[in-house]
């Protein structure tokens, strides 16, 4: 098996945890990261993917007219 | 703005704190027997930086030495202290009751990798085919549990489920190939617990399995708001 160093896996893990886990709460509380808000107007948006993450970032950096932001 | 790090019972601890997001001083707003730990961001954005977001584990790590801790999801803000306490009084009874499903507990991160995937094509027949997001949102879950292997002797990690009161999987991607599961486990039995998984390396030297924590319940902190926003 190809190793990585165990330093490398505890930042995956904790980007794992702190970006697409821990708690979400609803009405005026806003998770504002990557230059975009998500703003809780009642809707629970959750983020679930290193992917979204990804897609969110390339989002960011997207012209305009192809902004978009897809939440698993 | 305030950033948000973690929900607390009241009274919070009254050590120093690790500097927060922007190296700010976290402080705690409190209403309703909670406290929140938050401090000033300057800024209305947070970049996801890994040095941001090892500021906002060493804080919620070092307010969960002791008592149990809700961590916020990263990036989290409000307006101002008046809208953090609106926060806590609006959802205090799910917040004490979440502290309690957590308390005395932490969460180890659980990784396999070299454990083939099996593809299922009947997940895409039948009553899951749909391509709304609710069917696939099933799909992601049944393909959670299935990917994850039955426990048995080639890899008996009944144990480790035998440890923890709960237990999350997540889900495979071409870029998160390997079996990843959070186990929310009870202090007194953490040692136990990677006890286990240090057998399960020993017994399948051919995968790598690492394990890490004890990290804060992440995994385990959203509680069902699902009666919505008052």
């Amino acid at each position: 098996m190809p190793s990585r160093h165990s330093g490398e896996i505890a930042v995956a893990d904790l980007l794992d945890r702190a970006l697409h886990k821990g708690l979400v709460i609803w009405g005026e509380a806003t998770i504002s990261v990557a230059g975009i808000d998500l703003v809780y107007l009642g809707l629970k948006l959750l983020l679930t993917s290193t992917d979204t993450m990804n897609r969110m970032r390339a989002t960011a950096n997207a012209p305009p007219d192809e902004s978009h932001l897809q939440a698993d | 703005m305030l950033y948000l790090y973690a929900i607390l019972e009241s009274p919070p601890p009254q050590k120093t704190l690790p500097a927060g997001i922007g190296g700010a001083v976290p402080v705690f707003v409190e209403t309703h027997g909670l406290a929140c730990a938050v401090s000033a961001a300057a800024d209305a954005t947070i970049a996801p930086e890994p040095s941001q977001i090892w500021r906002h584990q060493e804080v919620v790590a070092a307010l969960m030495e002791g008592r149990p801790v809700l961590p916020l999801r990263f990036g989290t803000v409000v307006a101002d202290a008046a809208a953090g306490l609106r926060l806590l009084a609006r959802h205090h009874a799910e917040l004490s009751a979440q502290l309690d499903r957590v308390r005395h507990c932490v969460e180890f991160a659980l990784r396999v990798a070299g454990f083939a995937e099996h593809a299922d094509p009947s997940l895409d027949a039948g009553p899951l085919s749909g391509t709304g997001p609710g069917a696939s949102h099933l799909r992601t879950l049944v393909r959670r549990e299935r990917g994850w292997p039955a426990s048995s002797d080639g890899f008996p990690h009944g144990t480790l489920n035998a440890h923890a009161q709960s237990r999350l999987l997540w889900a495979r991607s071409p870029s998160q190939p390997d079996l990843r599961a959070s186990f929310l486990v009870q202090r007194r039995s953490a040692a136990a617990f990677l006890d286990d998984v240090a057998a399960l390396q020993r017994l399948r030297p051919d995968l790598g399995i690492t394990v890490t924590g004890p990290w804060p319940p992440y995994s385990f902190s959203d509680p069902d708001l699902s009666g919505g926003p008052e």
